[in-house]
């Protein structure tokens, strides 16, 4: 069987403990003496600095705040002006449209016109070639028949017609 | 007509007054107007540069002189000495205007397609003379393609009756598109 001294072990020593206690406590004063101010100093510039963060991150957060409202004014001012052009562009696009299609429509009229004068003109120009061929065969029928005809007679009929317009007599 | 020819005939022609022979010069301005027409070889024996003067005017003495009046032969001696012999033709037929103003002849000219007879000519004559008041020279030429009927020239006058004239109004008509013959 082992033999522990249990309340032994659970009691501390009193000097041991007192001799810890002066320990600590000097270990303590040295500590105070030598890091308290600086730990203090460095502490305290740390909570400085992390104001300074936390100032420079909110006034950065504002602008934040401040850069975003702009940009939705911006672009609900440059949805607004988009709208504008291309309702602009629609309405010139619609215009230059309509002239376009007037342009033709008149490019369009006068081709026919003129398509129709030049039809007129060469339908005119081969009934008066055909009318020049039908009475130039006609004559000559003619000036054939008359030719085969004349005598003495018709002479003295064109000289009868000559007396009476020179003298004026019946 | 040239004014040479003008001057020429107008020389002669008051030498022909002054002697009151107008119309013997009209005659023979005529009748050598007529062998110039009958006889082209004559106009180029007198233009011919080979031949002298000297034997030009001898032709003209023994061909003219016999014929014509003595004025006639020296004065075509004269214009083959001014080297004029060229417009002898042109100077004729002044001649022959100046005699026909100084006698009250008025020339006239009646194409027809046959040969007219002679009382038709002569209703014609007569009907000219009625209208223009002068004493009326005309003479008949043949053009058959008159066709029938007469075509009537005094002067710048010009009367047609003419089958072909009134054919070609009558075409005219036609291609103008009027209904009117």
């Amino acid at each position: 069987m082992i033999d522990v001294d249990i309340v032994g072990q659970l009691v501390p020593n009193p000097v041991t403990m007192l001799v810890q206690l002066c320990s600590t406590l000097v270990l303590f004063l040295l500590m105070k003496y030598f890091l308290w101010g600086s730990v203090k100093n460095f502490l305290g510039k740390r909570a400085e600095k992390m104001q300074s963060d936390l100032a420079e991150s909110e006034q950065a957060k504002q602008a934040a705040f401040s850069d975003r409202e702009k940009a939705a004014v911006q672009l609900s001012n440059a949805s607004v002006k988009s709208e504008e052009i291309v309702s602009a562009a629609v309405k010139e696009a619609k215009t230059e449209k309509e002239a376009i299609l007037q342009q033709a429509g008149r490019e369009a009229e006068a081709a026919r016109r003129r398509a129709q004068e030049q039809m007129a003109a060469e339908r005119q120009e081969m009934y008066q070639s055909m009318q020049k061929e039908m009475v130039e065969v006609a004559m000559t029928a003619a000036e054939k028949l008359i030719r085969d005809k004349s005598n003495e007679d018709m002479d003295r009929e064109a000289i009868d017609a000559f007396v009476k317009e020179v003298t004026g007599n019946e | 007509m040239n004014e040479l020819a003008e001057r020429y005939a107008e020389a002669i022609f008051s030498l022909a007054r002054e002697k009151n022979t107008v119309r013997e010069l009209k005659e023979e301005a005529e009748n050598l107007s007529q062998v110039l027409e009958t006889s082209p070889e004559l106009i180029g024996f007198f233009r011919a540069v080979k031949i002298t003067s000297a034997e030009k005017k001898d032709l003209i003495q023994n061909v003219f002189g016999p014929v014509f009046d003595k004025d006639m032969v020296n004065f075509m001696k004269l214009l083959i000495d001014k080297g004029r012999i060229y417009s002898l033709k042109d100077i004729l037929k002044a001649i022959v205007h100046k005699a026909n103003d100084e006698l009250g002849i008025q020339e006239a000219l009646v194409y027809s397609a046959r040969k007219l007879q002679d009382t038709d000519l002569e209703r014609i004559r007569k009907a000219l003379e009625t209208k223009t008041g002068r004493t009326v020279v005309l003479k008949n030429r043949i053009d058959e393609s008159l066709i029938a009927g007469i075509k009537v020239v005094v002067g710048n006058n010009v009367t047609d009756v003419t089958m072909k004239h009134k054919l070609e109004e009558m075409k005219a008509s036609l291609l103008k598109g009027g209904g009117q013959a």
